[in-house]
């Protein structure tokens, strides 16, 4: 959700992205899970015309998709700062 | 330049993708079928040498059917929890089970709440789900209701023997039915620990 928090994009997009990050390492999952996040209201998508080819569906946020990808952000900031603390003190000791 | 064996191999791909996805909505599926297709031809383009060998490059990075349709059986997004609704709410699924058709568990209220439950657990597919409302005819108190009368008639009509042969199998139905969701709810959901 992430990756369409500034601006919608297509699903091979995105997994041109994540590919690069690592993060993705079976691209066809990305599919259902943003099946899942259109079923459940948190991103919407849009057909759009292509220069190159045919048409693709682009995908972005909706207004709950923001508050619970506000959510996670959050929730990985507390998560990411417990973690450096203890590595930090396990560095110390 | 096309790949010699294109078609081949994607039509085979899919193909796979669709036997994997054979318990998901009609709908599901072929959502998911059409968005490979379209992933596939969106590679296609990128490729400025087609070969069979970048094409089953793109299908490798796909990922394996199986894989890509489990995602698809994942829990909906949005939650925080570790573990996905079928892990969750096994045993609570499990009482619905009883109160879909053990006797001695029922009253005459809780096969209703069990349907309603039943309906509302994202454990099952519509086809489970369909089979665990029909075939329990009501659980037994309701299948005693109806069926006493009905047993009584068979029996003016052909002697115990006749209500016998009908009334046990319809009288092992509900059981059979409980049985049947009890087997889709351990071995066609796999419990997978998903995404935080």
């Amino acid at each position: 959700m992430a990756l369409i928090r500034q601006t919608p994009r297509y699903a091979f997009e995105m997994i041109e992205a994540l590919g690069k990050t690592g993060m993705l390492t079976t691209e066809g999952t990305l599919y259902p899970l943003l099946s899942r996040l259109r079923r459940d209201g948190l991103v919407k998508t849009e057909w759009r015309e292509s220069s190159d080819g045919p048409p693709r569906r682009y995908y972005e946020l909706t207004s709950e998709g923001r508050r619970a990808l506000g959510a996670f952000n959050a929730e990985w900031m507390t998560f990411r700062t417990a973690v450096d603390t203890i590595l930090q003190e396990g560095k110390k000791s | 330049m096309t790949a010699p064996h294109a078609d081949q191999l994607i039509d085979g791909y899919l193909a796979r993708i669709r036997i994997a996805a054979a318990d998901l909505q009609a709908g599901v599926r072929e959502e998911l079928v059409a968005d490979m297709r379209s992933h596939i031809e969106e590679a296609r383009r990128r490729e400025s040498n087609e070969t069979d060998a970048s094409i089953l490059n793109i299908l490798d990075r796909l990922g394996d059917p199986d894989i890509v349709v489990d995602e698809a059986r994942q829990r909906p997004a949005g939650t925080t929890h570790a573990m996905p609704p079928a892990a969750s709410t096994h045993g609570f699924d499990q009482w619905k089970l009883a109160n879909l058709a053990v006797p001695g568990l029922l009253t005459f209220l809780f096969w209703p709440i069990g349907v309603v439950l039943l309906w509302y657990s994202t454990a099952w597919n519509r086809r489970d789900k369909i089979i665990g409302t029909v075939f329990t005819l009501g659980g037994y108190p309701w299948s005693f209701v109806f069926f006493q009368p009905l047993g009584h008639i068979l029996a003016d009509l052909g002697g115990p023997i006749l209500s016998l042969v009908i009334g046990i199998p319809l009288f092992l139905l509900p059981a059979a039915a409980a049985g049947y969701l009890t087997y889709r709810l351990r071995c066609g959901y796999p419990i997978r620990a998903a995404m935080a």
